[in-house]
């Protein structure tokens, strides 16, 4: 009997216990269902830190405010006024779709989240950690030890070189001083000095020699700057300069994948790719600090756009009183005010890939530009770049066209992209 | 062998000349005759001057010498006109008001296809491309997990939805000025044929 009760006991307490650690695990889905988008539990997001509500507030009261925040606020509460002017009164989304039960497990699972979940912020920043290990093996080629280590490789050569240089000159002196004869013998005959060129050339007519001299020189001068003009003069190819913020379009770009037009809104539909304004950083940025690498502060380089915007990080709202300024990015590709180019029509008409004039800038921490944007540069891809006419409205007649010629292929200069008209005008 | 030392001393001295003038970091390389280069007409987005203080290329009016400024108040963009009853504050207010629009757009293939094109640039980071909010940054867990529409949708409407793409909503920021009114019709269009909710 005794032995019966204690197991019912027992099954009652494990059967519990089974409850509880159910109904966090249904709170916890629907948290992230419901929640996340404007609450943490351990910081401000839109909406209050939750750590704590449920000592806070009582549940019915809760289960209220969550339905349905505003009846309670209009209807003059107390408390629910207080927390929404404390919010710069933004409304929280009513959850009249939620059950009572589902509310329940939901607190439940503020009031005790699983460990794993309360460790969320170290094995993020264990995550950075990693990530910071990486990078530096992903720098570029030269790196500071590949520098050093050729450098010293460098030295070691000359080192040798002068050796076997100087064993050289005195294996000869001994050679020399034993075989005198041989050594003689070794010698170049002597030669006649007038019959050389250059006493013909200097000393006999001078005049010649020297205008030859000069000639040659100039030639030699002239196709250097010759070369010089036309392939540096007015030419930023690899121009790099450093940016107002250190951003890198390898992480944005590259690893979060986001879309080129997400911030550069221009490039398919005006003559401008255009830099983004700040609000469009501000996006993600209200949320993301990168507050996990420095020590819960804000990252100094988003703190930057926080500056231009006035954005108050504490509050988690625009400040008013702060003064708004642009951010002063250095523009890199300056095509010079005599050609006319027209992004959309590239991006929007003729379906060209960023990457085909801008580079792999995905992969670029400090973007610079890759093509030369000379004439010659752009002729070339006008003259073999083949246009997609087939799955382009915009070209639909061409296709036609192009079909009754028998062709299967345009390239721009079919159809006038080699007029100067076209971009001088 | 002293002779070959000094033709490799000018050769290295010419390359270090050549490679000093070349582009590169911080310098933009020569330039001759900026004048030709630097348009006269305020460009958006250009900030070059042909030099210090001339009036070629420096924008002395506008506040910052920027070239670009908001479009003054009360404007509606040519081609807007239709879509002009849909601008209403950011306001708390307003997001109640705006549940009174409709879409004015058919679901038509084209307007579907355009809006999946702007989906697919504007809101997968976040949402993700199946709309469940596994975009590649919530993934990563750099954002907060962003909800499904097939959960939200029901509960609002497509006139909130519009308030809240133009304005931003909670965390998400605000689009109205990166996508026109049609442009943000046609990617609610979208994200309703996603996640395969009616629209109320």
């Amino acid at each position: 009997m005794r032995f019966l009760r204690i197991t019912t006991l027992f099954a009652l307490l494990a059967s519990s216990a089974s409850f509880v650690k159910a109904d966090v695990a249904e709170g916890e889905k629907l948290f992230n269902a419901n929640c996340t988008s404007c609450h943490a539990l351990n910081e401000k997001v839109v909406g209050p830190a939750l750590k704590g509500i449920n000592e806070k507030y009582d549940e019915a009261w809760l289960i209220k405010w969550i339905k349905n925040s505003q009846a309670l606020v209009k209807s003059g509460d107390e408390k629910a006024v207080k927390v929404y002017n404390e919010n710069n009164q933004s409304v929280m989304t009513s959850f009249e779709n939620l059950s009572d039960a589902q509310i329940k497990s939901i607190l439940e699972y503020i009031k005790t989240p699983p460990v794993a979940q309360a460790s969320v912020a170290p094995t993020n920043s264990a995550d950075v950690a990693s990530t910071e290990a990486i990078t530096p093996t992903k720098d570029s080629f030269y790196n500071n030890t590949t520098f050093i280590a050729l450098s010293i490789m460098a030295l070691i050569l000359f080192l040798i070189v002068f050796v076997l240089y100087r064993i050289k000159k005195t294996v000869q002196g001994i050679y020399d001083a034993k075989f005198p004869e041989q050594a003689a013998l070794e010698l170049e005959p002597v030669v006649d000095v007038r019959t050389t060129w250059k006493y013909k050339l200097f000393t006999k007519h001078p005049v010649v020699g020297t205008i030859l001299v000069i000639l040659g020189f100039t030639v030699a001068l002239g196709i250097y700057g010759f070369n010089y003009g036309q392939t540096e003069v007015g030419v930023q190819q690899g121009y790099a300069p450093a940016q107002p913020i250190n951003y890198s379009h390898e992480l944005h770009a590259g690893k979060y994948k986001i879309n080129c037009l997400y911030c550069h809104t221009g490039a398919d539909k005006s003559k401008q790719a255009t830099i983004p304004s700040a609000s469009t950083c501000m996006n993600c940025h209200m949320h993301v600090t990168a507050s996990a690498k420095y020590d819960g502060q804000v990252s100094p380089e988003i703190a930057k756009i926080y500056d231009a915007v006035g954005w108050d990080a504490e509050k988690k709202a625009y400040d008013p009183t702060k003064q708004q300024k642009p951010i002063k990015w250095v523009r890199i590709h300056n095509l010079p005010d005599l050609a006319y180019f027209n992004h959309a029509q590239h991006v929007k008409a003729g379906k060209v890939e960023c990457q085909s004039c801008h580079g792999a800038i995905e992969t670029m921490k400090v973007v610079y530009q890759q093509s030369s944007l000379q004439m010659g540069w752009c002729i070339n891809c006008h003259r073999e770049a083949k246009v997609d006419v087939k799955n382009n409205d915009y070209y639909e007649k061409l296709h036609e066209d192009l079909k009754a010629q028998g062709k299967s292929y345009a390239t721009v200069s079919n159809i006038g992209g080699l007029e100067c008209g076209k971009c001088h005008y | 062998m002293r002779k070959s030392i000094y033709t490799l001393l000018a050769v290295a001295a010419s390359t270090v000349i050549m490679v000093g003038c070349s582009a590169g970091g911080d310098n933009p390389g020569i330039e001759y005759a900026p004048n030709m280069y630097v348009s006269f007409a305020y460009e958006p987005m250009s900030q070059l001057a042909a030099e210090e203080g001339s009036s070629n290329g420096n924008n002395t009016i506008n506040p910052y010498g920027m070239n670009m400024r908001l479009p003054v108040k009360g404007t509606i963009a040519r081609g807007q006109l239709d879509y002009a009853t849909y601008n209403l504050p950011k306001s708390n207010e307003s997001y109640e008001a705006a549940s009174a629009w409709k879409n004015p757009l058919q679901s038509s293939e084209y307007n579907l296809a355009e809006g999946k094109r702007l989906y697919n640039i504007n809101c997968t980071p976040c949402h993700g491309e199946d709309g469940l909010g596994k975009g590649t940054i919530v993934a990563d867990g750099k954002y907060p997990q962003v909800p499904a529409y097939s959960d939200r949708l029901p509960t609002i409407n497509p006139g909130k939805a519009f308030y809240s793409i133009t304005h931003g909503k909670n965390l998400m920021g605000a689009y109205g000025s990166v996508l026109t009114p049609k442009q943000r019709w046609q990617v609610i269009h979208y994200i309703y044929n996603l996640s395969g909710v009616t629209a109320n």
